[in-house]
C-alpha cells in the first residue's frame, strides 16, 4: 500500500470522524427522546383502566330550560309553571309580568325573569315557596317585598329561571 | 528508559572501525546518499560500506564503516573530539591505551581521528608537521568515558547522526502503511458497532413511539371524560358563584318566617330581600332572640337592629332590622 492510499485513508478517516460526531449528536436526541417517551409510557400506563365518574350532563342540563327553545315560549313555560303553583298553593297572583331576558356572557347564559305580584297570608306563602323550590329547574328568588296591608300579606318578587346557550347554534 | 532506549537505537562507531576522512565543500551543499556514494565511495577502504556524514559549516566529515548495526551511528571520534576541543581548538590529542588513538583539530575542526600502533618522538613531530601545528597532547583513556560523554550530547543532536536506507518520512510512511490494515479493521468494527447501535436506538425509539402512542389512544376516551368533567365544574362552579351567589332566598326567608314564629306575639310587618341585604320590620316584645337567632343561622354576613320604637297603643316594639347575605365562599379546589 502506497503513501496515496494512506493519504486516502487519513482522509477518509477524518470523514469517519466527523460523522460519529454528528451521528453522536443525533444519537444523544434520540436517547433524550427515549427517556421521555419512557416516562410518558409509564404515566400512560398508571392511567390505563381508569375511569371518570362522570357527572350525568343530561340531568344537569335539567337544571336548566331547553337551550333550543326560544326565550319567549320559555317564559310562557315558566309563567306556566309558577300559575300552576300557585293555583295549587292557593297563593293568589294579582299581577305577573315577564322581564327581558338578558345574557350572561361570561357562563354562555341567559336569565329570564318574571315578576310577580301577589295577595296572601304567610301559610300559602310559605307552600308556594316550597312547591317553587321542589321545580326540577333552578329558580332563583330576588327582590322580594312583603308588606303587611289589613287583611292579608302583599308580595312583590322576582323568579329568576335560566337557559344555557346552544353551542350548537 | 533513556538508557534502555539509547541501547537500542544508539550505535557507538570505535575509531578502529571506522575510516575518517574529511573535506571542504560549499556550505550550501547537502548530498543525498547517492551523491554521496558518488563522490566519495572511491576513498573508502571497504569493500562493502556505508557512509555516515556529518555537516559543519562548509567542512564535511565522513566516516566509513563496513557495517550499520542501529539507526543511529554516532563516532567515537567525534565524542572525543567534543570533549578535546574545550582544551585546545588547534592541536594533536594521542590517547593512550591499548593503542594509540589520534585525534587532529585545527580550527576547532575535527581534522584526522585513526589508530597508531606506535607513537614515538618522530612519529609526533611527523604529524605535526603533517597537520601545521604546534600543540600535541598524551591524554589518558581512562580519563574520557564515552557513556558520559555521549549522556551529556544533547538528544536533540542525534538526528544528525540517523542513518537509514529510507528517508525520514518515507520511514514514517512505512510505519503509516504498517498501520493501514489494523487501523482499517478497527473503522471496520467501529462503523459497524455505530451502525447497530444506531440502529438498535433507533428500533427501539420507534417501539416506544408506538406503545406510547397505542397507550395514549386507549386513554384518550379518560383525557376527554376528565376534559369534559373539568369544564362542566368550571361551568356549575362559576354559575353558583356568580349567579346564585347568596344562600338559596326560599331557605332564607322560611328561616326568618320561624325565628319569627318562636314567639306568637311577634309579628311581620314588612320583607324586603334585595340581592345581599335584607330589610326587615317586626312587632315584638323582645327584639334580641330575633337577632342572636337569625345571627346563628349562618346565612349573615351581618345582622344588626337599625331602629326601635315603642307603639304605645299596641303595648309593642316595632324593630327593624337589617341584615347582609353571606357570599359563597370558593373552596380551595375550586
Amino acid at each position: 500500500m502506497d503513501s496515496k492510499n494512506i493519504l486516502i485513508l487519513l482522509v477518509a478517516f477524518t470523514i469517519l470522524v466527523n460523522f460519529i460526531n454528528y451521528v453522536d449528536v443525533d444519537e444523544s436526541k434520540y436517547i433524550k427522546k427515549i427517556e421521555l417517551l419512557t416516562k410518558r409510557v409509564a404515566k400512560e400506563k398508571a392511567l390505563l383502566g381508569k375511569e371518570v365518574k362522570l357527572l350525568d350532563i343530561n340531568s344537569s342540563n335539567n337544571l336548566f330550560f331547553d337551550s333550543k327553545k326560544d326565550n319567549n315560549i320559555l317564559l310562557g313555560k315558566f309563567q306556566k309553571m309558577v300559575k300552576d303553583i300557585a293555583k295549587k298553593s292557593n297563593f293568589k297572583i294579582t299581577n305577573m309580568s315577564w322581564g327581558t331576558p338578558t345574557l350572561n356572557k361570561k357562563l354562555n347564559i341567559f336569565i329570564l325573569p318574571l315578576k310577580i305580584d301577589a295577595m296572601s297570608n304567610p301559610h300559602n306563602f310559605a307552600k308556594f315557596t316550597k312547591d317553587v323550590i321542589n321545580i326540577d329547574k333552578i329558580i332563583k328568588l330576588d327582590m322580594l317585598t312583603i308588606r303587611k296591608s289589613r287583611k292579608a300579606l302583599s308580595y312583590r318578587m322576582y323568579l329568576f329561571a335560566y337557559k344555557r346557550v346552544d353551542n350548537a347554534k | 528508559m533513556r538508557k534502555s532506549l539509547k541501547e537500542k537505537y544508539i550505535s557507538i562507531i570505535p575509531i578502529e572501525d571506522s575510516f575518517f576522512y574529511s573535506t571542504i565543500i560549499d556550505s550550501s551543499v547537502k548530498f543525498n546518499k547517492e551523491t554521496l556514494y558518488l563522490n566519495f565511495a572511491h576513498i573508502s577502504p571497504y569493500p562493502i560500506f556505508e557512509i555516515i556524514p556529518f555537516y559543519e559549516g562548509s567542512n564535511l566529515l565522513l566516516w566509513f564503516i563496513p557495517k550499520l548495526n542501529k539507526p543511529i551511528n554516532i563516532p567515537q571520534s567525534y565524542l572525543l573530539f567534543l570533549e578535546l576541543v574545550k582544551k585546545d581548538k588547534n592541536a594533536i590529542f594521542i590517547i593512550d591505551g591499548d593503542t594509540f588513538k589520534v585525534i587532529v583539530i585545527k580550527d576547532g575542526i575535527l581534522k584526522a581521528s585513526f589508530i597508531s600502533y606506535s607513537m614515538g618522538e618522530l612519529e609526533k613531530q611527523t604529524l605535526l608537521d603533517e597537520y601545521q601545528l604546534e600543540n600535541i597532547y598524551s591524554v589518558p583513556l581512562s580519563k574520557y568515558n564515552i557513556d558520559n560523554i555521549l549522556d551529556n550530547y544533547s538528544p536533540i543532536n542525534y538526528y544528525k547522526w540517523y542513518i537509514s536506507n529510507q528517508s525520514l518520512k518515507d520511514k514514517a510512511l512505512e510505519y503509516l502503511n504498517l498501520a493501514v490494515i489494523p487501523t482499517s479493521i478497527i473503522i471496520f468494527i467501529f462503523i459497524s458497532f455505530e451502525t447497530l447501535k444506531d440502529n438498535y436506538i433507533e428500533n427501539r425509539y420507534n417501539l416506544l413511539k408506538e406503545e406510547y402512542l397505542s397507550i395514549k389512544k386507549e386513554n384518550d376516551k379518560y383525557r376527554d371524560d376528565l376534559k369534559n368533567q373539568k369544564h362542566i365544574k368550571e361551568f356549575y362552579n362559576s354559575f353558583y358563584y356568580n349567579i346564585l351567589i347568596y344562600p338559596n332566598s326560599f331557605e332564607v326567608i322560611s328561616k326568618i318566617s320561624q325565628i319569627v314564629a318562636d314567639d306568637e306575639n311577634n309579628t311581620i310587618k314588612y320583607f324586603k330581600l334585595s340581592g345581599d341585604t335584607i330589610n326587615l320590620s317586626i312587632e315584638t316584645h323582645n327584639a334580641i332572640p330575633i337577632l342572636n337567632q337569625s345571627l346563628k343561622s349562618g346565612y349573615f354576613e351581618e345582622f344588626k337592629i337599625k331602629s326601635s320604637r315603642e307603639l304605645r297603643r299596641k303595648k309593642i316594639n316595632e324593630v327593624r332590622y337589617e341584615g347582609r347575605l353571606k357570599k359563597f365562599k370558593k373552596s380551595s379546589d375550586g
